[in-house]
């Protein structure tokens, strides 16, 4: 256990605090356990969701790599890894928004997600930085083909090179390579089912036994919210000669229980019907039996796992190491008081610890669990995040705007954070708009010794790379320093500036995506490693064009040099004379004239007859 | 203009009458319309050198710019040579294969001899003049040399023997002193029986490049119709054959329905049976060699094997093979990089459909002779390999287990590599005879490839044609030209290596992603688009043309008249 506060922490917080910091320690563990392969389901009860986190890490030594001989890591990834000399990988699919509110801390403390979207960020290996650019234009377009996303259109405009927002994770030999870090998002991409299909292929046992049994791309992609990672990493195994690399694929999501048991053959929601209603008893009118004042439905129903995910659980996979020093595959924290019932017909192994149950599954058998329904869960509340961010576009019009990001610290310690921004190239900020404002979130009597800080005391350190247009996003990377219980508020203005005919993306009229905010916040101790919050994208509105622009252009500039064309012309050509001078019988004009008068005075003769 | 209308009876302002004016009849008289003045013959001129000079700098200068600058680009190409490469008349391919007799304990004056006979009763066995033998003695060995003879004296031998040496380009004759020809000798049994054993070496090469030759255009008829069986076996080498590529990826994949066996010792395996065949490949192409493992890999759900009580085996129909490939879910995707990747796939059957066997495509076959592997044809092999329980319980593939398997993925590999049958003892000849093969159909694909080429642009007048797929075009023709070149002094390396260059550049040329996007946007759009400019300024154009010319025909007239 190399994470030192969890025996500090664990005997008095929550248990799911407890839980997330072993889960993480045990994340950690993994460096020091070299099993090929390994998979961990840990399911934990929201309000009325559940919260799935799938784990599956493969290792394979360096030597096994260069002679291509691939067991459970991949052999696509790897080749692709190898031709783009990339030594670490981090890919996110993400979709949904974490509900902090109600669910607390985010899992993992946001080490594995991503912004809405798709969010990539890897270490690529090059002697020049133009090298290496190259390297991972020709990584982000073989990947792109390997999970059939939109990968390719990472481009220089959608890549930054983050300066402190991201650490390697992995082992590093110090001056053996020149890495470069490449970052890039597409938040605009619709991660769906074409997406899992790859994801499950890697995986060694493919979604038919194991805790990967449970994966049905109708369920993640339904969810309330679903990360999916694939982080590739260099780690020493055993020995302090022999590396490798390990991969990590994990899937967190957080299903609606309600909406995921809903029949497959009837989906559409209904009302419950009467007898299943829950009333209030201590209205008067509830007495006659007809009528009801409902209240809400507990937040800890009862389930089970096969009724949520459609699928049953089929046991291990028995491609698992025994030696592993991580037997368990499932593990189950359920709220405080809620009781869970093991349901296989073959024999598993159980081990209790603090707040949850872990399970080694048996082989060949289905295993399911049921959550009992808690009703009485007044008292339950999420586990503070450490860090709420918001971030909302400000003003009206088509060319100015501006962004703010309300960022609360509700904890009762400071806190140091890295925020970083990735805005698109026609999106230009005004860096000297650039305001901090703090303030408290205390109550109104501590309030008042509360003082505010100086601009220059919250921002530590500031890099802006402004962007460059069709070349390179704005890139603006901030080192924040937040007092405890309060609330910063970072604006700044920016000017939309107009796209080429051609840039604009199909359905323009929607707006623009801007990638999320990336907050990294700086552990308080050394050893711990960073937690990550993200903010929303946002949609921008930027004046699209009538897309028939080009041909209207052709003809008004058309129609424009005739008429010069026409007058000159006819100015050079026609004779000139006195308007009396045209002749008898003249034009038609003339005898249009002739025909008018004609008539005007038959008109005028038959009024005065009159 | 109109200068017979100077009598109309317009009424002028003629009455500056008497004292009292009458305004009413003044106004009359402004309002009257009258004549215009007559025009000057000066301006009449002057309008005419407008109208003209306005037509003329549009229809001459306007036009041809406008239509030069909204025009697609087409570079030229050399039609003429592509064409003539098409037809297969610019290179007549000539194999001149140079045979080195070495005979180091032979006097001179009789191997030369020797060689001189030989190389008669050679020229009068050779009916294909593309395709000959040439001997040489042992001082002009080069690197040319397709193959040597090695004359051995000795005194035991009878009769001549020749001996076909498997890993080298080498024939070994063994024969008795005695039968060397004497200076004067007009025909030696030893020299007809070295040129009939060279001649059968070479025998099938010749038949092959014979009949590509024949069936490419502007040939001239075969004069030595091949048999049907040959035919087939041509036919069926091609289709299964690989598209040749400099560099090839080597996949080898262990399938099984079950989580295991998840382990195999493929390693040694290939070390053992893979690396030395691949070694002697390496001539030809590079290869690249991967292995996975895939447990939980079923076969497709279309592909149902039948189980036999009576063999208490399970039976897979060849009808199914084509369908046994599941490729939605095996990932078996291409490797990255350059080259083709070639798929070996072992698939070991769960344990309860063992032994999976394929059906025999004769019934009277017995079950010792089950059939397990099949070749797809240029994509990879299959093999099923069904193990004893004893063997799966360990959960490891041992590496003599591997043996059958890899030995049969390694002729399958030959075939995919289009490598020829004959002559079956020697694998450098059969290398060698694969690069002359090779050539000659890279050859015949790029002529083919700049031929369509050729027709596609000038049957399509409105597609691009950019500078690169013309820089394209130059470099295969004049790769073209080194290939033939090198054919004719029998340097095959390099014949192939330009070949590759030749088929490389004309593929480029073709499929330029420039082209294709032009094709949609024919003449008539271009019209279309710009006619509200077009349509405004032809009208006052035109029209005062017609006017002016009525008006310069009337004129005419009128001058005759008078």
């Amino acid at each position: 256990m190399r994470c030192g506060s969890g025996s500090r922490l664990g005997a008095t917080m929550l248990p799911s605090v407890a839980l997330f910091l072993t889960l993480f320690s045990s994340l950690l563990g993994l460096t020091t356990a070299r099993s090929p392969y390994s998979e961990h389901l840990h399911l934990q009860p929201l309000p009325h969701s559940l919260l799935a986190q799938f784990e599956f890490s493969s290792t394979a030594s360096d030597t096994s790599l260069e002679e291509q001989n691939f067991r459970f890591f991949p052999r696509s990834l790897s080749q692709i890894l190898h031709h783009a000399h990339t030594k670490e990988l981090h890919l996110r699919f993400t979709s949904g928004r974490w509900d902090e509110e109600s669910w607390g801390r985010r899992p993992r403390n946001g080490a594995r997600e991503g912004g809405t979207g798709i969010e990539m960020w890897a270490w690529v290996d090059g002697e020049t930085e133009s090298v290496a650019y190259t390297r991972w234009l020709a990584l982000v377009n073989s990947l792109s083909g390997l999970f059939c996303a939109s990968l390719n259109y990472i481009d220089s405009t959608r890549t930054t090179m983050p300066i402190a927002a991201f650490e390697p994770e992995g082992y590093s030999v110090n001056g053996t390579h020149n890495l470069h870090l490449f970052h890039g998002t597409l938040p605009r991409e619709v991660v769906c089912t074409e997406n899992l299909t790859p994801f499950m292929k890697m995986l060694p046992c493919k979604g038919k036994a194991g805790v990967s049994s449970l994966l049905d791309g109708h369920k993640i992609f339904d969810a309330a919210w679903q990360s999916m990672a694939i982080d590739v990493r260099p780690v020493q195994l055993g020995g302090s000669s022999a590396r490798g690399l390990q991969m990590e694929q994990s899937i967190d999501m957080v299903l609606d229980i309600e909406r995921s048991m809903r029949p497959k053959d009837d989906p559409i929601p209904r009302p419950y019907p009467q007898d299943q209603m829950l009333c209030d008893k201590d209205k008067w009118y509830n007495q006659y039996g007809d009528s009801c004042y409902p209240v809400e439905q507990p937040p800890f129903p009862d389930f089970t796992l096969e009724q949520v995910f459609g699928r049953k659980l089929k046991g291990t996979c028995p491609l698992i190491d025994d030696a592993n020093d991580k037997p368990t595959s499932i593990c189950v924290a359920p709220a405080g008081g809620q009781t869970v019932e093991i349901k296989s017909a073959g024999a598993y192994k159980e081990t209790k610890s603090s707040g949850q149950r872990c399970f080694r599954m048996p082989i060949d058998a289905d295993f399911d669990v049921e959550f009992m329904e808690l009703i009485t869960a007044a008292d339950y509340s999420p586990p503070l995040p450490k860090l709420r961010v918001e971030r909302t576009i400000s003003g009206y019009g088509q060319q100015r705007g501006g962004l703010k990001s309300v960022i609360v610290n509700p904890l009762d310690e400071p806190v140091d954070f890295v925020y970083l921004e990735t805005l698109p190239w026609f999106m230009k900020p005004f860096i000297h708009t650039l305001q901090t404002t703090v303030s408290s979130s205390l109550s109104q009597g501590e309030v008042q010794t509360f003082r505010a800080p100086t601009r220059e005391e919250v921002i530590n350190d500031m890099h802006y790379q402004p962007g460059i247009d069709r070349q390179r996003a704005a890139h603006l990377e901030l080192k924040l320093r937040m007092p405890p219980q309060t609330k910063l508020t970072l604006t700044y203005d920016f000017e939309k500036s107009v796209l080429r005919y051609t840039e604009y993306p199909p359905d323009a009229n929607r707006g623009f995506d801007v990638a999320p905010a990336v907050i990294r916040i700086l552990p308080s101790k050394p050893d711990e490693p960073s937690s990550y919050v993200r903010s929303t994208s946002l949609l921008i509105y930027a004046a699209s064009p009538d897309f028939s622009m080009p041909y209207n252009v052709i003809i008004l500039t058309s129609t424009v040099i005739a008429l010069g064309f026409g007058s000159v012309f006819n100015l050079l050509v026609r004779r000139l004379v006195g308007a009396h001078e045209t002749g008898p019988g003249g034009g038609i004009k003339e005898r249009i004239r002739g025909r008018i008068a004609a008539i005007r005075a038959k008109l005028g003769a038959k009024k005065k007859t009159q | 203009m109109s200068p017979d209308r100077g009598d109309s009876p317009s009424a002028g302002p003629k009455g500056f009458g008497p004292a009292h004016i009458d305004s009413k009849k003044i106004v009359e008289a402004v309002k009257a319309t009258r004549d215009p003045p007559p025009e000057s013959q000066e301006s009449i001129d002057s309008r005419r050198w407008i109208v003209l000079s306005f037509l003329l700098i549009v229809s001459l200068l306007g036009l041809p710019l406008w239509w030069k600058t909204t025009t697609v680009y087409r570079s030229d190409l050399p039609y003429q040579s592509m064409y003539h490469w098409d037809a297969g008349n610019a290179c007549d391919p000539v194999f001149p294969l140079q045979v080195v007799l070495e005979s180091p304990h032979v006097p001179v004056d009789q191997s030369q001899k020797l060689l001189n006979l030989a190389q008669r009763a050679l020229d009068e066995l050779n009916a294909f003049s593309a395709h000959h033998l040439r001997l040489v003695d042992s001082t002009q060995k080069s690197e040319n040399t397709v193959l040597t003879v090695q004359l051995l004296p000795t005194d035991a031998a009878a009769s001549p023997t020749a001996v076909l040496q498997p890993h080298a380009t080498s024939l070994d004759i063994a024969f008795a002193p005695s039968l060397l020809p004497s200076s004067s000798a007009t025909s030696s049994s030893l020299a007809s029986f070295i040129a009939d054993e060279l001649h059968n070496t070479f025998l099938h090469e010749q038949a092959t490049i014979a009949h590509m030759i024949a069936s490419s255009p502007g040939s001239h008829p075969s004069s030595k119709p091949l048999s049907p069986e040959f035919l087939a076996l041509l036919e069926d080498r091609k289709t299964r054959a690989m598209k040749y590529s400099p560099t090839y990826h080597l996949t080898f994949t262990l399938l099984t329905p079950t989580a295991s066996p998840a382990n195999w010792e493929i390693e040694a395996a290939v070390h053992s049976i893979i690396n030395p065949l691949v070694r002697a490949l390496s001539s030809v192409s590079t290869f690249t060699i991967d292995t996975q493992v895939q447990p939980y890999a079923i076969f497709s759900s279309s592909v149902h094997p039948v189980h036999n009580e009576a063999q208490s085996a399970w039976f897979l129909d060849q009808a199914e093979l084509g369908a046994f490939i599941n490729a939605a879910e095996w990932p078996l995707s291409p490797s990255i990089g350059e080259g083709n990747t070639i798929n070996f796939l072992l698939y070991v059957p769960a344990p309860e459909q063992t032994p999976l066997y394929i059906v025999p495509s004769d019934a009277t076959a017995d079950a010792s002779s089950q059939l397990h592997s099949w070749l797809l044809p240029q994509w990879g092999s299959a093999y099923i390999l069904n193990l004893p329980p004893s063997a799966l319980s360990t959960g490891t593939i041992s590496a003599k287990d591997l043996e059958a398997p890899l030995l049969s993925f390694s002729t399958h590999l030959l075939a995919l590599l289009g490598l020829p049958e004959e002559p079956h003892k020697s694998l450098p000849l059969r290398l060698a005879s694969l690069r002359r093969t090779l050539t000659l159909s890279l050859l015949h694909s790029s002529a083919s490839t700049l031929g369509a080429l050729a027709r596609l642009t000038q049957s399509l007048p409105s597609i691009s044609i950019p500078k690169p797929a013309a820089a394209s075009v130059a470099h295969t023709l004049s790769s073209l030209d080194q290939a033939c070149a090198a054919l004719k002094i029998g340097d095959f390396k390099e014949a192939l290596v330009k070949a590759r260059e030749a088929d490389i550049e004309a593929e480029r040329a073709f499929f330029d992603k420039s082209m294709v996007g032009q094709v949609y946007f024919p003449d008539e759009h271009k019209v279309a688009v710009y006619l509200p400019l077009l349509g405004p300024v032809a009208v006052p154009l035109i029209l005062a043309f017609v006017k002016e010319a009525k008006a310069g025909v009337a004129c005419l007239k009128a001058l005759k008249g008078v």
